[in-house]
């Protein structure tokens, strides 16, 4: 089966969240369109409520009840819409054809089995490949880099350190070779030297599978490392996105670029850090209009009414009126 | 004053931890030696299990050493009357990493402030009063705060409780260890800009402890970057962020991912896991993942060196002596 070139791997239309099925329900995420090609890296950039979360979880409909019941949209995954997908299509679907890395590898592995026991739970479902489960298995830990796999399969998680258990969860997502895998912050446990391994090691097994990735996180930095394309999440929506030179060069939301300035970095020694007043809304208490003006510099009457999210150069979408121009830093 | 507020020489502290049951000796610090001058900073950057919240809590008079003294004003802390005792608890104020568990959800945030103030003696119900509206002004929140509970402020509202009740006994240090790492990025850049003016406008010297070299950075003048329990390289912040020496410190800087797609991939990429402080290898500790380690790095503890950058450095391949 091959898949044609103009259609994306996954393309997501109009996806919303709500809290429950009433169209006045308080909508965790609203109005998302984003589309995937294969191979390439998404980052999804955000604070903390800002829905990038709930957005990962729903791609694969690991929501919880209430939550499902307020999903509307489409995602469509080779052109399967996986918002209308029955249970056995969910099944084919998760883990096989999309995956999931979450932050803490403590929380995703089960304390009471060993990893190999874990391992191969993945790999008996997968059933077309040569070998043993057990050789299979010492491989998968081989592709993660863990040193002597042999003896590690009869390990339980809390004999590993955070760095190889997490090494571990990204073996165990890759068991069934799937073409998109959503890592949602898979290094914020880690040491920073332990993070940029792990890094390395995604970008490394990414590039030999040719796999899609969604990269949850709220850092810049790891963005910048890792990201071909960006989309920068507040208050439930995309407020721009684009090719991550683009959006690191040229943001065009107000917010992106207060975000961007408000990182300190090693290269330069500042008096203060431009900041962006107020805290980000909670759900229930999301503003009218531009879910950004309250904090907006630039905010003006105009900024009451809903903006659109429209492009503004080739492939860079912002939602603002009033967009950024010119060369970040360049003032 | 001229010397140092707080200093400290040849700290260590063991903790006995059973280990394959029998107990062994896990040495969180060895050998440590610090001065704080008054109205500077000092960044403790290192990686988990580095000792740094040991040392904090050392230094916080919360934890004894096995070895060693935390100085106040050249005074042993061990040996001190309850009287200066009193005043150092006056004079040294924490501030934690989570403000979701440093403040009493059952206290308002008045007397969440006010309780350093209760050992200062001969201060009236109104000079509290007037003293924690004035630091929650200090801190960009509003004296009316003070009768609500913790519960009602967000997370970045709640650290700067927690920093406005540190400067109510009007301290001449803040113990800060990892002080914005659970907040979200828009919220980081506005407690570092509270603490940096509440540095400068009293003239507090701050031990800022983080994992994060750029936010150091910004925030500290001097660094000790710590591996294992020791301090392997200290300098001026902006020496030791340009022109690091040791090869930790390096790979510490080039792990450090900048907000930039373009970014050259660094010189030394960092490469393996952090032992175990209970089988901490021999010689020099970072040896096992050192890309620049020789035969002498696996036998012999590197003592501190001069560095280019003027500080010092725990590396072999900076011993005046070598290739002699």
């Amino acid at each position: 089966m091959t898949v044609s070139e103009t259609l994306p791997l996954l393309d997501i239309r109009s996806l919303s969240v709500r809290l429950g099925a009433g169209p006045g329900s308080p909508a965790l995420i609203e109005s998302i369109d984003l589309k995937f090609r294969a191979g390439e890296t998404l980052g999804l950039v955000g604070e903390s409520g800002s829905g990038k979360t709930t957005l990962g979880m729903a791609l694969l409909r690991l929501l919880p009840p209430l939550l499902n019941r307020g999903l509307s949209g489409q995602m469509l995954y080779q052109g399967e819409d996986i918002a209308q997908m029955d249970q056995a299509g969910l099944t084919r679907i998760r883990g096989g054809e999309i995956s999931m890395i979450l932050q803490d590898p403590m929380a995703s592995l089960n304390p009471i089995f060993t990893i190999g026991n874990q391992l191969k739970e993945g790999l008996r479902l997968h059933a077309t490949q040569n070998g043993s489960l057990e050789e299979r298995a010492i491989a998968a830990l081989e592709s993660v880099r863990i040193p002597s796999p042999k003896a590690r399969l009869h390990n339980h998680p809390h004999q590993m350190s955070g760095g190889m258990r997490q090494r571990v969860v990204g073996a165990i997502s890759l068991t069934r070779a799937p073409r998109l895998l959503i890592a949602d912050e898979p290094t914020t446990s880690l040491d920073v030297t332990i993070q940029y391994q792990f890094l390395e090691l995604l970008k490394d097994l990414q590039k030999r599978a040719s796999m899609a990735m969604l990269f949850i996180t709220h850092d810049f930095g790891v963005v910048a490392k890792m990201c071909d394309r960006v989309a920068v999440m507040y208050a439930g929506q995309i407020v721009e996105q684009g090719p991550v030179r683009e959006i690191f060069r040229h943001p065009k939301h107000w917010y992106t670029s207060a975000l961007l300035d408000s990182v300190p970095t090693l290269d330069q020694a500042l008096d203060r850090l431009p900041t962006i007043s107020g805290s980000p809304p909670a759900v229930a208490a999301r503003p009218q209009g531009c879910r950004f003006h309250p904090r907006c510099p630039n905010a003006r009457a105009k900024c009451l009414e809903t903006p659109p999210i429209a492009e503004i150069a080739p492939a860079h979408d912002v939602r603002c009126w009033f967009p950024l121009d010119g060369k970040r830093g360049a003032a | 004053m001229s010397g140092p507020i707080i200093s400290a020489r040849k700290l260590g502290r063991v903790f006995k931890v059973p280990h394959n049951g029998r107990n062994q000796n896990l040495h969180a610090v060895s050998e440590l030696d610090l001065e704080l001058m008054p109205g500077r900073t000092l960044g403790v950057v290192g990686e988990s299990g580095c000792g740094k919240t040991t040392l904090n809590r050392m230094l916080l008079l919360l934890d004894t050493p096995t070895e060693g003294q935390v100085l106040f004003k050249g005074q042993d802390c061990a040996t001190l009357s309850p009287e200066a005792r009193r005043e150092f608890r006056r004079a040294v104020q924490p501030v934690f990493q989570n403000p979701f568990s440093s403040l009493d959800p059952r206290m308002r945030v008045g007397q969440i402030i006010a309780e350093p103030l209760s050992t200062i003696p001969g201060m009236s119900r109104q000079d509290i009063s007037r003293r924690v509206g004035e630091v929650l002004e200090a801190v960009g929140l509003r004296p009316d705060d003070a009768r609500r509970f913790p519960n009602e402020f967000s997370g970045g509202q709640r650290q700067r409780i927690a920093i406005a009740r540190a400067i109510a006994s009007k301290p001449q240090v803040l113990m800060l260890d990892e002080p914005v790492s659970s907040q979200d990025i828009s919220i980081r850049a506005q407690i570092l800009n509270v603490l940096k003016d509440l540095q400068a406008e009293y003239g507090l010297g701050c031990v800022f402890i983080s994992h994060d070299l750029a936010t150091v950075r910004f925030m500290a003048d001097d660094v000790i970057v710590m591996y294992l329990g020791r301090v392997i390289e200290r300098g001026t912040a902006a020496s030791i962020c340009t022109m690091p020496a040791h090869p930790y410190t390096k790979a510490l800087l080039a792990a450090n991912l900048p907000p930039d797609p373009d970014a050259p991939r660094p010189e030394l990429p960092p490469q393996g896991e952090i032992p175990s402080p209970l089988n901490p290898p021999s010689g020099c500790t970072y040896h096992t993942r050192c890309p620049l380690r020789f035969d002498r790095c696996d036998r012999e503890r590197p003592v501190n060196y001069p560095a280019p950058h003027g500080g010092t450095v725990a590396c072999h391949l900076f011993d005046p002596d070598l290739g002699r």
